[in-house]
């Protein structure tokens, strides 16, 4: 059952402080800068998306973003992949591990997982927490 | 199950919203 959620969030420009790029590279004065915001992207998943897989999110959000903030400077867009395992995620009050709605999904990945103990390749490698 | 937050200044357009949303949720399902 897939459960993708997506959240915008707007922050004011007075909530909002970064290092400007010529500072840090060029070794001026260190100011806040606040305009243009940069933007970040943080992805909460379960682990073991492939490193391919992982290139192409990262490289179709970093361009979906800057479009829809019309930035030519794709400097300005800052992805965090934080990977937690799915015992971690809790829906309607149960853990996702023991979620009733789940069990499809899980068999699901159960398969998936034993597909991939079974056949690893260079673009399609063991998750971490099977390779322990 | 992935939850995606994305952090920006304010002052998109609907539009802009829309096409974010959309294309991050593409983006997702298709890792």
């Amino acid at each position: 059952m897939p459960d993708d959620r997506v959240y915008i969030d707007e922050v004011p420009s007075e909530n909002v402080g970064h290092t400007p790029l010529l500072a840090v590279t060029h070794g001026e004065g260190w100011t806040v800068q606040s305009e243009p915001a940069q933007i970040i992207i943080e992805i909460i998943a379960p682990p073991g998306i492939p490193i391919e897989a992982k290139r192409t999110l990262v490289r179709r959000l970093t361009d979906v973003a800057g479009r829809a903030y019309r930035r030519t400077d794709l400097r300005d867009v800052l992805v965090s992949i934080d990977q937690h395992t799915v015992e971690h995620f809790a829906s309607n009050g149960f853990l996702q591990t023991e979620n009733p709605d789940m069990e499809p999904f899980a068999a699901m990945l159960q398969r998936d997982r034993k597909v991939r103990v079974e056949t690893p390749t260079k673009a399609y490698p063991l998750p971490m927490e099977t390779v322990r | 199950m992935p939850v995606t937050f994305i952090k920006g200044p304010t002052g998109l357009s609907k539009e802009a919203k829309k096409e974010l949303i959309e294309g991050t949720l593409r983006a997702l399902t298709d890792a």
